[in-house]
C-alpha cells in the first residue's frame, strides 16, 4: 500500500471532490425547495406596497407566511391527507398480499417458480405510461369509473413488486429449521409465526413498507391516468400549477423531507442500539 | 395455520419444504390473482387495444407518425443512464470503499432527495433553470453559452432531470455490490497485479458489473416513460412518447394508434434489456 | 376543520386493519361538514336546499381560484343558498376533458361534477351525444336574461341544456422588452424572429382561427379546404421551430413566470396574470382575434337541482357583473355591465365594442371537425 500511497493520493482526491460535486448535485433543488417555501413571490410597488405574485417561481422577498397559514389552501391540504390515507392503505394490502409471496418463494420450492419470479420482476421492467395506459384501457373496456379505487388498485400493482423482491432478500438467509424447533417444542403454528417468524422478517417487512409508502405518496404517471376526478397530492400540484404556484406546496414538501428524515434517523439509531443490545 | 409451515411439511436438511403442494400457492394466490387481472389482462387489453381499427398497420403508422420522437426519447434515455454510471460509478465507490464511518450518512444523503415529492423536485430545477436564474447566469458569465442561450427547452435541460431523477436508482445497486466484494481480494490483488489502476479494472470493476448493469435498468426503463420532465423543463421540441401518450391517451380516436404505440415502447425497452444482459452476461435480473 | 380532519387521519391509522372500510373513507371528504356549516348559519336563507354543487372550471374563471371558497361569488352563493361548492381546475382543454370522462358518459353514468364549462362546440357535442341533463328550466328565471346574440344557438335552441358562462377574446399577450418591438398582428406572432419564443393553444379553434385570419379567411366561412390548407400552415411553423410550445391552458404559467416572450392568449388569463406583470401587454391583433364561448352544461348524473341554483344565482346581473369585471372576460348576461364600475364598463376586453374585430366559428359538421382534428392533431401533436 505505501508504495502505491503517492500515486494514489491524487486520484483518491479527485473521487473526492467528485462524489461530493455529485451530492451537490442531488441537493441543488431540494435546496431551492426549501428556500422558496421561505418566499413571497411577487412584486413591489411604486408605492412601496407589496403584491404577492401566483407562482412561486422567481424570489421576492423573505417570508415566514407559507408556513404560518400552511392551511391556507384547504383543497392543496386535502388533497395531500387523501394522498396520505391511499398510501397506508396501499401499504397494507401489498405489504400483506407482498409478504406472502416472499415466504412462499424463499420458504418452499415447486414447480413454476420461475415463471412466477420472471412475473415478479416484469411490472419493475416496464415504464410506468405502459402500466398505467393498459390499467386504463382496462377500466375503460370494463367500464370501471375512476377514482380512490382504482389509484389503490394501481398502486398494489406496483409496490406488491417491490415488496416481495425486498422481503424476499431480507429473508432469503433465515434458517427454517428454527421453526421446525419451536414446533416441537410445542408451540403452535400461530405461535411459531408470532415468535420464531415474525420477529425475523419484521424488519425487512417494514423496511419495505416505508418505500412502498413513499413510491405511492409520490407516484403521478400511473396516478393520473388512473385517477378520474379524484387529486392526490402530486395530481393537484400539476393542476393548480396552470393558476397558481403557492408556496404551501413547499411547505408541504418540505415536512415530508424533514419526518422521513426523523424517521430514517430514528431507525438507525434504533438499528445501532438494538445491534448493541444483542451483541452483548 | 399455513404460515408456520409446520403442517404436514417434513423437515428437509435444507429447511425448505418441497413436499407441500398447495401451501406455496396458497401464500402466492392473492398477489398472484392481483397481477394477474391488474397487470397481465391489462397488458393483453392493451395489445387487443393496438389492433382494433387497422389492425396491423397502426404499428406501422407509429413509426411514421412518431418516429422522430421514439428515437429521441430512446436517445435521452440512453445519454441520461451513460452519463448516471459516470457521475454515479464514483459517487458509489467513493461511499463503499472510502468513506469510512460517513457511509451511512452519505448513503441517507444519496436517497434523502426522493423523499421530496418527484413534481415539486422538478419544479425546483425549473426555478434554477429560468433565464434569469441561476444556472443560466452562471452559463453566460463563463461563456459556455451564448448571450441569449438559454437552459430551459433544450434538449439538456431534459436530459438533466431525467439524469437527476433516476440518479440514486443508479448509486444504490453500484454501491451494494461494491459493498459486497471481499475486501480480501482487494488486499491480495496489489501482490498480483501492484498496481491500483490494475486492481479496479482487473478485480473491483468485473465484480460490480451486475450493479452497474441493475442501475442502468432502473435509470433507462423510467426514463423511456417519463413525461413530467420533458412537459415542465422542455417544449416542443423535446416532446418524448410519453407526452404523446399522455396527450391523447383518452382520445377515442387515438386509442389504438396509442395502445400501438405503448406497446412498441415496451417491447423495444424489453428488447433492450435482453441485449444488454447478454452483452453484460448477467443471467439474473436486479 | 383541520383538527377534525387530523383526528380522522389518526382515526384511519388506528383502523388501518379494516382495509375495506379505509378504502371507504379515503374517498370521502368532510365537505359536507362544512355544508351543514353553512346550511345552519343563522343568514342562510329560508330556500335553503343543502348539497352541494361540483364544478368542473377552467383556471381563471373565478376571483380566486385557488382558494376557491375565499371567492366573493362562490362565498355569497353558499351563505345565500345553502349549498356548498366544490370547485376544481378540472378543465386544460376540451378534448382532453372529454376524453376523460366519455366512457362514464356513454355508459350513462355521473361523472362527478353537476357542472361544466366546456367550449360552445364541445357543449353541443355532449348535447348532441345526450351527456347533459336537461335543465329544470323553471328553476332557472334568470334565463332570461342570455344576451340575444347567444339566445338560440342552433344545436340548443331553446337554451333547456345550456347557457353561456362567458366570452372569450383569443388574442395576444408579450412582453416588449423580451422581443424588443410591439406584435401587432398576428404576422408579428408568426414572424420568423420570434422563432421558439412563442406558445401556441391546442385548441383547434383558436390556433387554426388564427392562422385562418392570416390568410385573409374569416373562421364564419372557412371551407373545409382552407381549414386543412392552415393545419398544413401550422405544421409549417412548427417544422421550423416556430412554437416553444403548444400548449391549453398551461401556457399561463410560463407566461407568468416571464419564461414566453409572446403567447396566443385568452383575454382573461392575461389580466390574472399582468397583476404580477405589469410589462405584459395585451392585443388583439389586426387581422382580428377568436371570439368563443364557455358554456355551463349539467353533465349526466349531475345533481339537477343544486346546478341549477348555480345557473340561476350567475345569471342574476348583480351577481354576474362584479364577478366578470374581477376575471376580465365578456358576461353573457343582460344588464351585467350596469353592475360594473365605469372602468371596467369601458374596458373593451370585457366589454368589447359591437364592431370589434372579434370572429367567432362557424358549427363545423362531423366529418369537418374529425377531419379538421385530426390534421391539426398530427400538425401540432406528434
Amino acid at each position: 500500500m505505501s508504495s502505491g500511497a503517492v500515486r494514489k493520493r491524487w486520484p483518491s482526491r479527485v473521487l473526492g471532490v467528485w462524489a461530493g460535486a455529485v451530492v451537490a448535485f442531488l441537493f441543488a433543488p431540494i435546496f431551492v425547495v426549501v428556500l422558496f417555501s421561505f418566499n413571497e413571490p411577487g412584486r413591489k410597488l411604486a408605492n412601496g406596497s407589496w403584491v404577492t405574485g401566483r407562482y412561486n417561481y422567481k424570489w421576492g422577498r423573505f417570508s415566514l407566511d407559507a408556513w404560518k397559514n400552511w392551511n391556507a389552501y384547504p383543497d392543496l391540504t386535502s388533497a395531500f391527507y387523501r394522498s396520505v390515507r391511499i398510501a397506508l392503505v396501499v401499504v397494507l394490502i401489498s405489504t400483506i398480499l407482498g409478504t406472502l409471496m416472499s415466504l412462499a418463494l424463499v420458504k418452499y420450492r415447486f414447480k413454476g417458480k420461475g415463471i412466477v419470479n420472471m412475473l415478479l420482476v416484469l411490472p419493475l421492467t416496464m415504464p410506468e405510461i405502459v402500466l398505467g395506459f393498459s390499467l386504463l384501457t382496462l377500466f375503460v373496456t370494463a367500464n370501471v369509473s375512476r377514482g380512490v379505487i382504482t389509484i389503490v388498485i394501481a398502486h398494489v400493482m406496483f409496490c406488491v413488486s417491490y415488496i416481495t423482491t425486498t422481503v424476499k432478500a431480507r429473508i432469503r438467509g433465515f434458517d427454517w429449521r428454527l421453526e421446525e424447533a419451536a414446533a416441537d417444542l410445542g408451540a403452535n403454528a400461530w405461535r411459531t409465526f408470532n415468535r420464531v417468524t415474525l420477529p425475523i422478517i419484521a424488519p425487512g417487512i417494514a423496511a419495505a413498507a416505508l418505500l412502498t409508502f413513499a413510491l405511492s405518496l409520490d407516484d403521478f404517471i400511473i396516478t393520473y391516468l388512473n385517477s378520474g376526478r379524484v387529486e392526490t397530492f402530486p395530481i393537484k400540484i400539476w393542476i393548480t400549477k396552470r393558476s397558481s404556484i403557492p408556496p404551501q406546496i413547499n411547505v408541504f414538501g418540505t415536512v415530508v423531507l424533514v419526518l422521513s428524515l426523523a424517521l430514517s434517523i430514528g431507525g438507525l439509531l434504533g438499528q445501532r442500539r438494538r445491534g448493541r443490545v444483542t451483541t452483548r | 395455520m399455513a404460515l408456520g409451515g409446520g403442517g404436514g411439511a417434513k423437515p428437509v436438511g435444507d429447511g425448505l419444504h418441497p413436499s407441500n403442494r398447495w401451501v406455496p400457492w396458497l401464500l402466492l394466490g392473492p398477489g398472484l390473482a392481483w397481477l394477474f387481472v391488474f397487470f397481465v389482462i391489462p397488458l393483453f387489453e392493451l395489445g387487443r387495444g393496438s389492433l382494433v381499427r387497422g389492425g396491423l398497420s397502426n404499428y406501422s403508422n407509429v413509426f411514421s407518425d412518431n418516429g422522430e420522437v421514439i428515437l429521441r426519447t430512446f436517445v435521452y434515455a440512453f445519454v441520461a443512464t451513460v452519463l448516471a454510471v459516470v457521475l454515479g460509478y464514483p459517487l458509489a465507490y467513493f461511499i463503499a470503499m472510502k468513506a469510512g464511518r460517513f457511509k451511512t450518512l452519505l448513503l441517507a444523503a444519496v436517497v434523502l432527495p426522493f423523499f421530496v415529492t418527484y413534481l415539486i423536485r422538478t419544479l425546483a430545477w425549473k426555478i434554477l433553470l429560468f433565464g434569469d436564474g441561476p444556472v443560466v447566469g452562471f452559463l453566460h458569465w463563463t461563456g459556455l453559452l451564448s448571450k441569449n442561450g438559454e437552459v430551459l427547452n433544450t434538449h439538456a435541460a431534459v436530459i438533466g432531470a431525467l439524469l437527476y431523477n433516476f440518479l440514486p436508482f443508479m448509486v444504490l445497486p453500484i454501491y451494494v455490490s461494491l459493498d459486497k466484494i471481499d475486501r480480501r481480494l482487494l488486499e491480495a490483488a496489489p501482490d498480483l497485479y501492484a498496481d491500483g489502476r490494475r486492481t479496479f479494472f482487473k478485480v473491483t470493476l468485473p465484480l460490480s458489473l451486475p450493479g452497474v448493469f441493475a442501475g442502468s435498468l432502473l435509470t433507462f426503463i423510467p426514463s423511456c416513460g417519463d413525461f413530467v420532465n420533458a412537459e415542465l423543463l422542455g417544449g416542443d421540441r423535446q416532446r418524448m412518447i410519453g407526452n404523446i401518450i399522455e396527450k391523447n391517451f383518452l382520445r377515442e380516436n387515438f386509442r389504438p394508434q396509442m395502445s400501438a404505440l405503448s406497446f412498441v415502447l415496451m417491447l423495444l425497452i424489453l428488447g433492450g434489456v435482453l441485449l444488454y444482459a447478454r452483452v453484460l452476461g448477467t443471467e439474473e435480473l436486479a | 376543520m383541520s383538527l377534525s380532519r387530523r383526528q380522522f387521519i389518526v382515526r384511519a391509522g388506528l383502523l388501518a386493519g379494516f382495509g375495506p372500510g379505509l378504502l371507504a373513507a379515503c374517498g370521502g371528504d368532510d365537505k359536507s361538514s362544512s355544508a351543514t356549516e353553512a346550511a345552519t348559519d343563522g343568514s342562510a336563507a329560508a330556500t335553503s336546499t343543502g348539497g352541494v354543487v361540483r364544478i368542473a372550471a377552467w383556471p381563471f374563471y373565478i376571483e380566486n381560484d385557488q382558494n376557491p371558497k375565499k371567492a366573493a361569488t362562490i362565498a355569497n352563493f353558499i351563505k345565500k343558498t345553502g349549498i356548498d361548492v366544490d370547485y376544481q381546475l378540472a378543465i386544460d382543454d376540451n378534448v382532453s376533458f372529454t376524453a376523460k370522462f366519455e366512457g362514464d358518459l356513454k355508459a350513462g353514468k355521473g361523472i362527478g361534477f353537476d357542472i361544466a364549462q366546456p367550449t360552445s362546440w364541445m357543449a353541443s357535442k355532449w348535447i348532441a351525444n345526450g351527456w347533459v341533463e336537461p335543465f329544470p328550466v323553471d328553476k332557472i328565471p334568470n334565463k332570461v336574461n342570455v344576451i340575444d346574440s347567444l339566445a338560440s344557438p342552433p344545436w340548443d335552441p331553446d337554451r333547456s341544456k345550456s347557457l353561456p358562462y362567458s366570452l372569450i377574446q383569443t388574442g395576444i399577450a408579450y412582453y416588449p422588452d423580451k422581443i424588443d418591438g410591439e406584435i401587432t398582428s398576428i404576422k408579428d406572432l408568426f414572424n420568423p424572429k420570434l422563432k421558439g419564443k412563442i406558445t401556441i393553444l391546442s385548441e383547434m379553434r383558436d390556433s387554426v382561427g388564427f392562422m385562418l385570419l392570416m390568410m385573409g379567411v374569416k373562421p364564419a366561412d372557412a371551407k373545409l379546404e382552407e381549414m386543412l390548407k392552415a393545419c398544413e400552415e401550422l405544421k409549417k411553423l412548427r417544422d421550423a421551430g416556430q412554437f416553444r410550445k403548444i400548449t391549453g391552458n398551461g401556457y399561463i404559467e410560463d407566461l407568468g413566470a416571464g419564461d414566453t416572450a409572446a403567447a396566443m392568449a385568452w383575454s382573461g388569463d392575461v389580466a390574472g396574470i399582468q397583476i404580477d406583470n405589469p410589462d405584459l401587454k395585451w392585443v388583439l391583433p389586426s387581422e382580428g382575434g377568436i371570439l368563443s364561448s364557455d358554456t355551463l352544461i349539467i353533465p349526466k348524473g349531475g345533481n339537477t337541482d343544486t346546478a341549477a341554483a348555480w345557473i340561476n344565482y350567475l345569471y342574476d346581473p348583480t351577481v354576474s357583473g362584479p364577478l366578470f369585471e374581477a376575471i376580465n372576460y365578456g358576461s353573457p348576461v343582460k344588464g351585467a355591465a350596469d353592475s360594473m364600475t365605469a372602468e371596467a364598463k369601458a374596458n373593451p376586453v370585457i366589454n368589447p365594442a359591437p364592431d370589434a374585430a372579434l370572429y367567432a366559428w362557424r358549427d363545423l359538421t362531423d366529418d369537418e371537425q374529425n377531419q379538421v382534428d385530426e390534421a391539426f392533431v398530427a400538425a401540432t401533436q406528434q
